[in-house]
């Protein structure tokens, strides 16, 4: 029997498949369709200082073997997520991530502290996805010195372990891995959505709302794979795959480049039985591979030459 | 558990069989679904062997069998990619299929116009069967005459059906909403397409009657979880929400709670 379990930051998973950020919603959206307490644990929707009302519509496009979008980050504000979402939680047996999205540095703070106080979230990850109000919205992520004033002030918020969940749209993104770590994060979530557009040419007009959004599904695992290998050899705190998986193979995969968690999102629209089959085909993999503990897979990768 | 949500379920349905009703509209049978359907609430259908085709599709409602034996009836408009995979798939395809979503909303009135402008004839058609003894009449327009099936559908309804076309091929030559200005009625239900759905409103408005539209919108995942589906509300009517969920808040809106020129801008 396979031991499926995979601890980091102090925190026992009991297996590495868990639901990412914006498609999980509040943790209880997918009853009755998707079993949250089969996998290791659910990152809820991100949660803003106050509500946030989102992007005009069309929100959402369907791209080749992807989709855009441009929810804004839609949320219900902190004070309606202490009082209504997290209690909603409570006979829920599975690892709770709660996500922080801000507008200002001191906004993504002011989460972080109230979060801290409460017990169910058993980490908190931050979105550094998001524009930064104050410079001209470029997002947080993107920027060596906003990258370490946003981590550092979430540091100083929270005792909780901190993932911080890095932006794929930058050159190099080992150099915001070994950032995100210096200014204090535990484990580092790899990736987000990548910045994206579609246009409709009959209407001349780009299909979102928000003209770009962010592009999820499968045709971003290769990408996320690579980013995964490269913030693997970048720094030491664990990582948390996000990225287009959509099965047990592409779970496998992002464990050997040396994730110990992996997120799965947009695969639940297509398929929301796909993260408890990822759990069954794991698991199949390891006994059939020799591997007692998938815990030994993280980082098994065979590099070449 | 929200008891609304122990009614839905995940199903891998084959498709039972398939007919045309209109020009490139085609009823789809699909079995097994046990659930209890309530008009307007409309389930997400998988497209089978298109793995680049990732989305499931919100699709209305036509009819319904509910029971260990049960199926649902789908109306299916061959539109876009998926829309036209699904018109391409046979008969005995399995589909995975999730619903039915919606909230199921009661209409109140005792003489009910229900109109219906091409596909939306789906949820409008059933709404008038679960309803019949509140209907006043179903109105029916589409842009070309369809099949004859649909009109003995509705025939068979037994209220009474006022039909229009745009190309005059069928039944009044115009707008179905032009026949609406002469109904008797204490309410109005429509589901159509944007511009139809805000003629309605107009009409309703200026007459005094309630109206109330079943929308749609571009959806991922049918549930409340990807707030995808966002429709223009206006917030002093929507307890402050600027946007109202199809799937969640939806898709039956009542017509004086949505914010019809950023809905018009918005262009879904």
């Amino acid at each position: 029997m396979t031991n499926l379990s995979i601890t980091i930051n102090g925190i026992e998973f009991r297996n590495p498949i868990l639901v990412a950020s914006g498609i999980a919603g509040y943790g209880t959206e997918w009853d009755g369709l998707c079993d949250f307490e089969k996998l290791g644990g659910v990152v809820l929707k991100g949660v803003s200082r106050e509500p946030w009302a989102g992007n005009a519509p069309p929100r959402l496009a369907e791209t080749p073997s992807g989709m855009l979008n441009a929810i804004g980050l839609e949320n219900v504000g902190l004070d309606a997520f202490l009082d209504e979402k997290l209690p909603a939680l409570e006979g829920l047996d599975t690892v709770i991530v709660a996500n922080v999205v801000g507008r200002t540095v001191a906004e993504y703070a002011d989460v972080c502290e109230a979060l801290d106080k409460h017990d169910r979230p058993a980490a908190l990850e931050v979105n550094v996805s998001c524009p930064n109000v104050e410079s001209s919205g470029i997002a947080f992520g993107t920027n060596i010195n906003t990258l370490t004033e946003v981590v550092s002030a979430c540091r100083a918020a929270t005792g909780k372990p901190l993932w911080v969940k890095l932006s794929p749209g930058v050159s190099d993104i080992a150099p915001f891995a070994a950032t995100a770590v210096d200014a204090g994060a535990d484990a580092l979530t790899v990736a987000n959505t990548i910045p994206a557009m579609a246009i409709d040419v009959e209407s001349r007009r780009p299909v979102l709302g928000n003209t770009y959004g962010g592009l999820s599904g499968p045709a971003v695992f290769p990408v996320a794979l690579r980013l995964v290998h490269v913030t693997a050899h970048a720094v030491d705190v664990p990582i948390i795959a996000s990225g287009g998986a959509v099965g047990w193979r592409d779970a496998v995969a992002f464990m050997l480049t040396g994730a110990s968690l992996v997120q799965m999102g947009t695969v639940l629209f297509s398929a929301p039985a796909a993260p408890e089959a990822a759990v069954t085909g794991l698991a199949e993999y390891a006994e059939r591979t020799g591997f007692k503990e998938v815990s030994k897979l993280v980082g098994a990768l065979i590099n070449k030459g | 558990m929200d008891p609304r949500k122990k009614n839905r379920g995940l199903y891998e349905c084959e498709i039972t069989e398939k007919r045309r009703l209109g020009p490139g509209v085609f009823e789809m049978t699909l079995a097994p679904f046990t659930a209890d359907v309530r008009a307007f609430q409309f389930a997400m259908v998988g497209i089978p062997g298109r793995g680049d085709l990732l989305l499931k599709r919100p699709l209305c409602l036509f009819d319904t069998t509910p029971g260990k034996e049960g199926e649902i009836k789908i109306l299916v408009k061959a539109a876009g990619e998926g829309t036209k995979a699904l018109k391409a798939t046979p008969v005995g395809t399995r589909v995975e299929v999730a619903g039915p979503f919606g909230e199921p909303r009661d209409i109140p009135g005792e003489h009910i116009a229900v109109v219906a402008g091409g596909i939306g004839v789906a949820g409008s058609y059933l709404f008038a069967k679960q309803n019949a003894q509140r209907i006043s009449a179903v109105y029916f327009g589409s842009t070309t005459r369809w099949d004859d099936e649909i009109y003995k559908l509705l025939e068979e309804l037994g209220t009474p059906a006022r039909i229009a076309t745009d190309d005059g091929t069928l039944g009044r030559h115009g707008p179905i909403t032009e026949l609406l200005t002469e109904a008797d009625c204490d309410a109005v239900v429509a589901c159509g397409p944007p511009a139809m759905l805000e003629r309605v409103y107009k009409i309703t408005a200026g007459a005094g009657i309630r109206a109330y539209g079943s929308f749609e919108a571009r959806m991922a995942c049918g549930v409340g979880a990807c707030r995808g589906c966002a429709i223009p509300a206006k917030p002093e009517k929507a307890s402050g929400k600027e946007y109202l969920m199809v799937c969640e808040d939806g898709p039956v809106f009542a017509m004086d709670v949505i914010d019809w020129e950023r809905y018009r801008a918005a262009g879904i």
